[in-house]
């Protein structure tokens, strides 16, 4: 063994990565640029910025061209590049109310005040593959949007302002109170800087949901839709858009930053749920004898709408525990849908295991030994079922 | 090449920033306070992937300076290619030196293998561990196992234990055998074979064990009462061997590696690359071998 | 006070590393005198220099420590050089103690909880000087427990008996309890440093 068997080591790993990029180029294809990958995989773009917990579409666009569109590798070059980083401000709380909204719908009512933008989405289209995309030329694509300009009015332009959200109404009818539940642990908390200790405060499972993997979210969600939790709610309010960051700078002058697109979910829970909670305070609302409703919230990065509802519906799940439904249990939850370690421990089952291995089978034969001497025929699961084995 | 400097990075020494790097330094402290306690700590991002040995890495780059020799093995093994990787992470962001001698390394950061040979006052062992909560198995929630701990109630995985035997006729047939530290806390050694577990008791060394998925440090001090689970009639033992030889060295009393040849054909090798190539070339380091009782 | 063993200034990320490699000796093995390389550095009178790298190593914004009443001039090192927060006793992460005086605080230090014993605090406390060997009018220390093959002395000078009947007090519940750095500036060896985990058993005499 020693220098030799190391140098192989070595070797394996250098070779690995020159195929690596052998698959990537073999095709002899016109290598995708940078903003190609931002702007045409848009979507790809945002759900990796939602998943590495880092607003940088070009650096979520490198990654992605990196990865050659793997959604879990690009996730994790974007959480460790921020790892990098220094954390020099905290920005103010994010008012979604001053979003510059794309898109803004809502399920509770048929009209609501503002109207139902629809937007830019896929929701309503036909699923059907068009490879006339294929003959898209810079000319072709100049014409869309000249053509798409003359059909706006100018003078509407104006008249978009930002929107009050839906969720007011609510208040107004004194159907849901602004204040959180008693007893609450109302502190703002950082997953990055300090390990979770459960139950966890709600923002630190806002922020574990925030960066959840969009799949592993739609399955919790998923599940207490269909009896595996409690009723679900309805789209009180679903917004995409751009939203102003600002920052405190050091000699105290508020600062505006940039904007960042997100989705905002806000899920209205079912009817009673609030009952119980205190009575309503808010401004402006009427004292109603009625049914109470609570918010389960979303706000992810970039168009990522499934996974802003899905983070609301699993929100509310966890702010009512119930051993029964794993999307309502905050370990399951916060836990399994931790994109980076989910990806990283089913993954590392590919490292070597050989002296785990042969520790269990060793142990079996000992026993067979020992029972064989003793004249009893015993089947053995060699370190098959044990716990920590691994 | 195109010089980008929107997606350059820089690198703190030893990749971690020295903010994070005192929070670990701070809890690795504590856990050296209170022997077998598992305490959580931040656990930041690295770019090798979680599971792959992240929180042994965190222990390795907050403790290793440019003065120290660094050793790192999977299995028992300085030519696996993780350790391969890892090892030239570390060199590459802490630029120590590096070994494949056990005898010669300060720091030696390990995956499920203790060194066969003697580790010294001078020496550190870094394991990694990918689940460091020994009750898991037999508890899911992580809010129960720490009360379980808190009254040092342990009565499930004895309870385990026992029925182990009765199904089997041992306590255990896999690695990671529990163990009870300083005759306070019940933890897990890590998944290192039976085999290993008795070097961990009284040691010269000083043990810590970094969880990097599931963000935990817990330690074992030098001089420390390190005592495998076991019951009075149904002892702890370890892995046997009985009748084998290494292939390559003639030399029996060590962890052996089952290795199949094209044709099938089985032989076994000592597991610990660095003991073999001493014992292929001159005596044996000093080790600590232990004799299961009958 | 003591001869400076290097020229160099203080460097955090590589002074910081090899003072912590030397705090992590001294708290895995209790009695163990772990000798702080000094380095170019402007310490205010009232800290020794022990006490002072042992700040800089180990203390960020993110902890906090608490200090005696009207030690200016160290808080504002303290503060300046770690962006540590300063807080009362009962919630310090870290109490230090410059002198004999306000000892008696140390028994509002934290200790953690069942569920969470590392929370318990740690207490830094200068003393005149910590030695393999008996010095005039010392306490002699006895130390047992993790970390110590059988047994351990170690002789402390400036440090009353209060001290340790405080710590024995903080850590009769364990797992939780508060552990010790005694910090000294040594003639012969520089900043020096001494652990006490909450696990050492501690034994007194005076000698």
């Amino acid at each position: 063994m020693g220098y030799v068997a190391v140098k192989g080591g070595q070797d394996a790993i250098e070779n690995a990565n020159k195929l690596v990029d052998y698959f990537r180029w073999r095709g002899r294809t016109q290598p995708i640029e940078l903003d190609q990958a931002r702007t045409q995989m848009r979507l790809a773009v945002d759900r990796a910025m939602g998943e590495g917990s880092l607003y940088a579409p070009a650096h979520a666009a490198l990654a992605l061209l990196q990865v050659e569109g793997d959604t879990f590798e690009a996730a994790f070059h974007l959480r460790a590049y921020r790892a990098t980083l220094e954390r020099r401000y905290l920005s103010e709380t994010l008012n979604t109310r001053e979003m510059f909204v794309i898109r803004r719908i809502s399920s509770t009512f048929r009209d609501i005040p503002g109207g139902q933008i629809l937007g830019p989405t896929r929701d309503y289209s036909f699923r059907l593959l068009n490879p006339s995309l294929l003959n898209a030329s810079l000319g072709s694509i100049e014409k869309f949007i000249s053509d798409l300009r003359d059909e706006i009015d100018p003078a509407k332009l104006h008249a978009m302002t930002t929107y009050k959200k839906v969720i007011d109404i609510f208040l107004q009818e004194g159907l849901m109170s602004r204040q959180g539940r008693s007893g609450e642990d109302r502190r703002v908390f950082d997953v990055t800087k300090e390990a979770i200790k459960f139950p966890v405060p709600r923002s630190a499972a806002l922020q574990m949901l925030a960066r959840a993997e969009t799949g592993a979210l739609m399955c919790m969600a998923y599940s207490t839709m269909r009896g595996f939790g409690m009723s679900h709610g309805t789209v009180g309010e679903l917004r995409v858009g751009d939203v102003p960051v600002r920052i405190v700078d050091r000699r105290g002058r508020l600062r505006y930053v940039g904007k960042i697109r997100v989705s905002e979910a806000e899920m209205v829970g079912g009817a009673g749920r609030g009952a119980a909670q205190s009575p309503d305070q808010g401004r402006g609302a009427r004292r109603a004898a009625g049914p109470r409703y609570s918010i389960g919230y979303g706000l992810c990065f970039g168009q990522n709408e499934t996974k802003a509802i899905c983070m609301g519906m699993v929100e509310s799940a966890l702010r009512n525990p119930n051993p029964d439904n794993p999307a309502n249990n905050q370990e399951f939850v916060l836990y399994h849908t931790e994109v980076i370690e989910g990806y990283g421990f089913t993954n590392h089952l590919k490292l070597p295991h050989y002296v785990t291995f042969q520790a269990g089978l060793e142990g079996g034969r000992r026993v067979a030994r020992m029972n064989e001497a003793k004249g009893k025929e015993v089947t053995v699961s060699a370190g098959g079922a044990e716990e920590n084995n691994d | 090449m195109i010089e980008v400097p929107k997606f350059q990075e820089s690198f703190n020494y030893a990749y971690i920033d020295e903010f994070t790097k005192k929070e670990i330094r701070r809890k690795t402290l504590k856990a050296v306070a209170v022997p077998g306690y598992q305490v959580p700590y931040s656990s930041p991002e690295m770019p090798i992937s979680r599971g792959w040995g992240t929180g042994g890495l965190h222990l390795t780059l907050s403790l290793v300076g440019p003065d120290d020799v660094l050793k790192v093995i999977d299995q028992g093994s300085d030519a696996s290619v993780n350790a391969c990787n890892l090892r030239l992470f570390v060199k590459k962001m802490a630029n120590c030196a590096l070994t494949f001698d056990t005898a010669e390394a300060t720091l030696i950061q390990t995956r499920h293998r203790v060194p066969e040979e003697i580790l010294t006052e001078k020496q550190i062992l870094v394991l990694q561990v990918p689940q460091p909560e020994v009750l898991r198995g037999v508890e899911r929630h992580e809010a129960k196992t720490r009360m379980m701990h808190a009254e040092a109630d342990y009565a499930k995985i004895w309870v385990t234990l026992y029925e182990a035997y009765v199904r089997s006729g041992a306590l255990r047939s896999g690695a990671g055998h529990p163990i009870m530290v300083n005759g306070r806390y019940v933890a897990t050694p890590s998944p290192i074979p039976s085999w290993d577990v008795p070097n961990l008791n009284m040691a010269r060394c000083l043990y810590l064990f970094g969880a990097g998925r599931e963000k935990r440090i817990h330690c074992i001090p030098p001089f420390t009462r390190v005592e495998p689970l076991e019951f009075e009639d149904i002892r702890f033992k370890v892995e046997e061997f009985i009748g084998i030889k290494c292939s390559v060295s003639g030399q029996d009393k060590a962890f052996m590696d089952q290795i199949y040849a094209d044709d099938f054909s089985r032989s076994w090798v000592i597991n610990d690359s660095n003991f073999l190539d001493k014992v292929r070339q001159g005596p044996r380091p000093p080790q600590r071998l232990f004799a299961n009782p009958e | 006070m003591s001869a400076l063993a290097s020229a160099k200034p203080y460097s955090q990320v590589f002074d910081g590393q090899k003072h912590y490699r030397t705090l992590l000796q001294c708290m895995a093995r209790p009695g163990t005198i772990g000798q702080l390389d000094d380095a170019l550095l402007e310490v205010p009178p009232s800290l020794n220099r022990a006490t002072a790298l042992l700040a800089l190593a180990l203390f960020s914004a993110d902890s906090s420590f608490y200090l005696a009443q009207g030690e200016g001039a160290a808080m504002d090192f303290i503060r300046q050089e770690t962006a540590a927060r300063p807080v009362s006793a009962g919630q310090a992460e870290f109490l230090l103690f410059l002198d004999a005086r306000h000892l008696d605080e140390l028994r509002q230090a934290r200790q953690g909880s069942l569920p969470y014993p590392d929370l318990g605090a740690t207490a830094v406390v200068q003393v005149e000087a910590i030695s393999p060997a008996p010095l005039p009018d010392c306490l002699r220390l006895t130390l047992t427990g993790p970390g110590i093959e059988v047994e351990t002395a170690v002789f402390v000078l400036g440090a009353p008996e209060l001290l340790f009947s405080a710590l024995r007090e903080r850590n009769a519940e364990f797992p939780m309890g508060v552990d010790a750095f005694l910090t000294c500036d040594s003639l012969s060896a520089g900043p020096c440093a001494m652990a006490l985990p909450r696990t050492t058993r501690v034994q007194w005499e005076r000698v």
